[in-house]
């Protein structure tokens, strides 16, 4: 009896450490969103701190008179979209590349890959403006999605994830007939789901949150991603909107949560799943 | 296997960072403004240090076409680059430009910062017509990107009498004009007559710093403590800001006569000492980002003073709506007994790229957006930028009352102007600043080091970037 009244107050502060926690986390984002319902005076009042304003209507109008926020966001989607389709696609071939032929000087090439990883973009930035500027894809993007897409990361993942796949079950597949391409899209690929996954959702939020190379690559106000878009509104000068600024970031943050609330699930499943076989 | 896989990969490691070596090399040694030749072939020109035949042919072109002084040639399609307010202004200026000159087109690209121009700058591509720069950031710009800015010397030298004097020396490298200025910020005391009055506390007392700190103390005493008379932040992290302000007045530099870092000059120290006087009478306040914290601080009576340029009036309006009719503003206090009570805190200018294929349409468009009454009426009117064409301060849109503060900020920064010393912005002065808000504020202000020794290890360690910076 003693014993279970001792877990159940081990519990009891555990949880109540755990609620602390979750407020600590949460109330940025509360704030933020009852800031978006402020006027801007009342935005730094601390009277209005925890109540729900009445402006959010007049917040909405300033930020699309600011932004062309929906182009924004269907920027940010598409990038982030095409970028994390095309990222799951050519990561995972080169992945079975890595994981189940046996070539000449495969170890070294992966080892280059690997080192790619430590470069940062900001060293690779002018002189990949230099190229894409000469492949006339400076305020496109293509641009944006082109050069993410060398990431070394994926590729590592993909790898991991695909050597602990039977190779003596693609030899199997070889044997009844199957090409390379059925062997890697029916045999390999549907077994790879958690993997899959999780690079998915790192790629599409790593995208998401893009913020240097849009900045650079991109001229114009209406084909900006999201962050590019809001850093527009967030200088310290003397026209900043708080409100109309506080919106943006809601709107911002929210299909990302969505996104991540959906996949959440699959997303910490692909996690475990790539930690083990490694 | 083990031993040779290792020294594979240490060949790998060794090869790659070689090539990335070798591209930051590329992009120093490249001139930016003969990289791309065949942008640069319709008669601009380029400084002397880039493409010397280029400029030659380009003086010729401009001499016989400019023969009867600024009439330019104003056909063409040209890009801008703004950023927040200046953008709005600068958009209503270009559509304006537009409907008198159907022949020029102006684009104007909205930016947040400048990350996007140092990028093309470096890489000698993509680089906007007409860009705008903080006007700190000019020498440094001139150094670092030698040979990426238009000669507008022919422009510049018809209205040097016209322009604030102390930011001339920001626009010229030698005596070549590269820059037109935009917005200057004459620095004024922003100042709650409301709580001014309750604590009966008369603003014309106010003439140096040891008189607003008497005011301060009233202050404190009244309120009970609740309002400080200045805020900054301790730590200099956020911002320098606000002693950057005694600085100026006193014409500070943070470089000696030849050229070296030197942080412990008797400028830097009067600030101090009186910044530390404020925080010992307990008549400061702490604002660890200092910008946000600032507003709050103002929403909530917490502070009742900010010196500052005269943009900040735009800023009390726009975000304290609620307090209009409680703000006027004055001349900043002076250090001693009818000291030099004028002092610069932010402004811009523009450039021109040396690259651009239109540079009459460029000059032609600064002329009459920067360099006339009638653009700085739009400057003040849309935005409240506040020129440095001095004509425009007689001007209806400078001198009006503002109802916000029952006076006129403008009209009174216009008067605040002609004295202030010459800005203190040699080449790497923002680097150079950010050793001495991380090096030199807080371990002075939060740690309570002694003075001396704070600055000179400061000293010690810019000086180091300093060197390297200049031969990167």
């Amino acid at each position: 009896m003693k014993m279970k009244n001792k877990t159940r107050l081990a519990s009891f502060i555990c949880y109540c450490l755990l609620a602390v926690c979750v407020v600590l986390t949460l109330f940025p984002y509360l704030w933020t969103f009852l800031a978006a319902t402020h006027t801007n005076s009342q935005v730094f009042n601390f009277e209005y701190s925890f109540k729900l304003g009445s402006n959010l209507i007049q917040n909405y109008y300033d930020l699309l008179e600011a932004l062309p926020i929906w182009n924004n966001l269907f920027s940010s989607l598409f990038v982030a979209a095409v970028y994390t389709v095309l990222i799951l696609l050519i990561d995972s071939m080169a992945g079975y590349g890595f994981s189940q032929y046996q070539f000449k000087g495969r170890d070294t090439l992966f080892i280059v890959i690997l080192a790619a990883m430590m470069i940062p973009v900001q060293v690779l930035m002018v002189p990949l403006y230099i190229q894409f500027s000469k492949m006339n894809m400076v305020d496109s993007w293509w641009g944006i999605i082109l050069s993410g897409l060398p990431g070394a990361f994926g590729v590592f993942l993909m790898r991991q994830a695909m050597l602990s796949f039977p190779r003596d079950l693609v030899e199997s597949a070889r044997i009844d007939g199957a090409g390379e391409a059925r062997n890697f899209f029916t045999i390999v690929l549907p077994n790879m789901k958690p993997a899959l996954t999780s690079l998915g959702i790192l790629s599409f939020v790593n995208q998401w949150g893009n913020y240097y190379v849009p900045l650079v690559l991109l001229n114009t106000t209406e084909k900006y991603t999201v962050p590019v878009a809001i850093s527009l509104l967030a200088q310290p000068n003397f026209d900043i909107n708080y409100g109309a600024l506080m919106l943006g970031a809601c709107m911002a943050v929210l299909p990302i949560m969505v996104f991540f609330l959906i996949f959440q699930k699959n997303f910490i499943d692909g996690m475990m799943a790539g930690a083990i076989k490694g | 296997m083990k031993k040779r896989m290792r020294k594979v990969m240490a060949l790998c490691l060794a090869a790659l960072m070689t090539a990335s070596l070798a591209g930051c090399g590329e992009k120093e040694n490249t001139p930016p403004a003969a990289s791309d030749s065949s942008d640069a072939s319709e008669g601009s020109s380029a400084e002397s240090t880039g493409a010397e035949e280029s400029a030659n042919d380009a003086e010729e072109t401009e001499g016989t076409e400019n023969a009867g002084e600024s009439s330019w040639d104003l056909s063409g399609e040209i890009t801008v680059t703004a950023w927040n307010s200046s953008y709005t202004a600068i958009v209503e200026g270009a559509k304006q430009f537009m409907e008198m000159h159907p022949e020029a087109t102006i684009t104007v690209e909205q930016v947040a910062d400048n990350t996007k121009l140092f990028t093309q700058l470096a890489a000698g591509t993509g680089v906007p017509d007409i860009m705008q720069f903080q006007n700190r950031d000019n020498p440094t710009a001139f150094d670092k990107y030698a040979g990426s800015f238009l000669d507008i010397s022919d422009l510049m030298s018809q209205y040097e009498k016209d322009i604030m004097p102390a930011v001339i020396p920001l626009l010229k490298d030698g005596d070549t004009w590269y820059s037109a200025p935009w917005d200057v910020a004459p620095a004024l005391l922003f100042y709650r007559t409301d709580i001014f009055e309750e604590c009966g506390v008369n603003p014309d007392d106010i003439k140096t710093w040891d008189d607003y700190i008497e005011a301060g103390k009233v202050i404190n005493e009244k309120t009970n403590g609740k309002t400080k008379i200045m805020g900054f932040d301790y730590n200099g992290t956020s911002s320098f800001d606000m002693p950057l302000i005694i600085f100026y007045e006193e014409s500070g530099s943070f470089f000696d006569e030849n050229g070296d870092v030197q942080f412990n000059s008797e400028a830097v120290k009067t600030a101090f000492t009186i910044f530390q006087k404020m925080v010992d009478e307990d008549i400061a306040m702490n604002l660890p980002s200092e910008w946000t914290d600032r507003i709050t601080a103002l929403t909530n009576d917490n502070l009742c003073t900010v010196p500052y340029g005269v943009w900040f009036a735009g800023t009390l309006k726009e975000n304290l709506a609620d307090q209009a009719g409680k703000w006027s503003c004055m001349g900043l206090p002076s250090v001693g007994e009818n000291g030099n009570n004028q002092a610069n805190s932010g402004g811009s200018t523009v450039m021109v790229s040396a690259n651009t294929k239109y540079p009459e349409l460029c000059k032609g468009f600064i002329e009459w957006f920067l360099l006339s009454t009638e653009g700085s009426r739009i400057n003040m009117e849309v935005s409240t930028l506040f020129d440095a064409y001095m004509p425009a301060y007689s001007d209806e849109s400078y001198t009006k009352v503002d109802d916000y503060f029952g006076m006129s900020p403008a009209g009174l920064a216009g008067e605040l102007c002609s004295e202030i010393p010459d800005l203190p912005f040699p080449a790497y002065f923002t680097d150079i600043g950010q050793i001495f808000q991380s090096d030199a504020i807080g371990p002075y202000f939060v740690d309570g080091k002694d003075m001396e020794t704070v600055l000179n290890e400061a000293t010690e360690k810019a000086q180091k970037q300093l060197e390297y910076l200049r031969n990167e």
